[in-house]
């Protein structure tokens, strides 16, 4: 079967489509196919016709949650092709949002994982605390989701003390609640029993595979751009890559939420170090700098994962050519490996696992080889079919997994 | 799970203000430097037309306009605003400012449109 990549930026994440067949004996899945390129929103085409400045707020729209590791990286491309340096001060605020949006993700996913497995209660908690992070984005950016903050060679606003006061605040009680649902998780029986052994993606696998992001660091693999390959401030900042030997969506949970502790330390660091001065941005970089020509890659990692860039430059206002690969893109050829020998029932844990799109699995076709059916089902309805086949179930798989 | 675990935090949740708001009756408050609706100054533009040049979604476009020095003022279709504040951080004069107002809703599609007179 040769797998057949689309050409242009899919992203195959929150609320946009893509298409799986699976391939069930009974209730066991064979084998799966995924269908993406349903949202070719031709942003890479647009931004050649966009200008450098223009293409900051077009970028930032290719996904909604990373807006900033987006623009963030598109900058610091931008800034190799420009070949200038950011002040510091601006790195540090560049950081500091990027950081606060891997809060934000973070928490909005544990509240989809477990809204997947029929846990509402912790999703309605961690969408409640998820607010005051976006709060203070919203009091430092000026907007809730797209912060636009980014420009080549800095940052546009400055970061005031009382905003620095309130991120070690934010900081605090996102780490203090973090650790509290990893308390929760890890003595829930639901979670456990839906999310232990589910998935499982072995240490080789994830490196054959090329998972990037939390999906291969719960499989035991360092694998984290802030650590390998610093960019901005990593390289001074003090941290731990989060990992954990579990391999299945337990691990996933419980990288992410550890990986919320870090961030929270990571702000609480650079409130604390961020340089006095008043320069924030380059003063020679105008919305109608040419740049030379040049070519550059740039990577971060974003809250899903590793974000990849590649800009070309032939001297214009405009870039000849800007190439995005994204993290969920990565991560779909790890989900075909994963649901593999797995029932139908835990399937919504899996796909969900790689924080991909929630409406990915918007028509789920499901062939049983054995009777050569073909059944099709929404999201909807698969969610409400895992959740009630496991209640029906529950005994025996609990005996299997053991 | 051991008992007391969540509840704590259930009956916690019972005493507790319910964390959303009743949006079209209260208005929330928006901290300074929000990214509102543009509000723009007739009498500070110059007709330089930078911020045409800016704008990522070509919501400004130059008409002509007898009040400014170069006889041009922007006309901005604020339907397609994506609010990234390219033109405030633009204009010379600062004749284009946020302001903090968020309802966008509107029944017809050039209803929040500003057209200098």
């Amino acid at each position: 079967m040769s797998v057949r990549i689309p050409i242009g930026p899919i992203h195959p994440m929150l609320k946009e489509p893509i298409n799986f067949v699976f391939y069930v004996e009974g209730e066991t899945i064979v084998d799966a196919e995924p269908n993406i390129g349903f949202v070719h929103r031709g942003i890479e085409k647009l931004a050649e016709t966009k200008t450098w400045f223009q293409n900051l707020y077009l970028l930032e729209k290719v996904c909604g949650i990373c807006s900033s590791s987006h623009q963030g990286c598109y900058a610091q491309c931008a800034e190799r092709i420009f070949e200038v340096e950011p002040p510091e001060r601006a790195l540090y605020i560049r950081t500091l949002m990027w950081e606060l949006e891997r809060l934000h993700s973070h928490l909005l996913w544990l509240g989809v994982i477990m809204h997947e497995i029929g846990f509402d209660t912790l999703f309605m908690y961690a969408w409640r605390d998820r607010e005051k992070v976006l709060d203070l984005v919203e009091m430092i950016s000026g907007r809730r989701v797209g912060y636009s903050i980014n420009i080549i060679g800095g940052v546009r606003r400055d970061i005031s003390y009382d905003m620095l006061v309130k991120a070690v605040e934010v900081a605090n009680f996102i780490a203090e609640r973090a650790e509290h649902y990893e308390k929760i998780i890890l003595k829930e029986e639901t979670v456990i029993n839906r999310t232990q052994g589910v998935g499982y993606l072995s240490k080789a696998d994830a490196i054959r595979l090329n998972a990037v992001g939390p999906t291969v660091r719960a499989s035991g693999v360092k694998r984290d751009v802030r650590g390998n390959m610093p960019y901005g401030i990593y390289d001074e900042t003090p941290f731990d890559i989060v990992i954990d030997d579990g391999c299945d969506v337990l691990a996933r949970i419980i990288v992410r939420i550890r990986e919320m502790v870090v961030s929270a330390e990571i702000i609480k660091w650079i409130a604390f170090q961020i340089p006095k001065s008043e320069d924030i941005k380059l003063k020679k970089i105008t919305p109608f700098t040419k740049p030379p020509e040049n070519e550059a890659v740039s990577r971060v990692e974003a809250p899903r994962g590793e974000l990849f860039y590649y800009i070309k430059s032939n001297g214009s206002l405009n870039p000849e050519r800007v190439k995005i690969r994204t993290p969920t893109l990565a991560n779909i050829a790890s989900i075909i490996h994963m649901v593999k020998g797995h029932y139908i029932a835990d399937i919504p844990p899996i796909v969900a696992g790689i924080d991909p799109c929630m409406s990915c699995m918007d028509r789920v076709i499901i062939v049983d080889v054995n009777k050569e059916k073909k059944k099709v089902m929404t999201y909807d309805e698969i969610r409400r079919y895992s959740i009630k086949w496991y209640k029906n179930n529950y005994k025996v798989i609990k005996e299997e997994r053991r | 799970m051991p008992w007391g675990t969540l509840l704590r935090e259930a009956i916690r949740n019972l005493v507790n203000k319910p964390a959303t708001v009743n949006y079209p009756l209260i208005q929330t408050k928006v901290p300074s430097g929000f990214r509102g609706i543009l509000s723009f100054d007739i009498n500070k533009c110059i007709g330089c037309g930078t911020c045409e040049r800016v704008c990522p979604t070509n919501v400004i476009k130059m008409i002509p306009n007898e009040k400014t020095r170069l006889k041009k003022a922007p006309r901005f279709e604020l339907s397609k605003c994506v609010f990234c504040g390219s033109c405030v951080d633009v204009c010379p004069t600062k004749a284009i400012t946020f302001t903090e107002n968020y309802h966008t809703a509107v029944i017809r599609k050039n209803e929040l449109d500003i057209i200098p007179e």
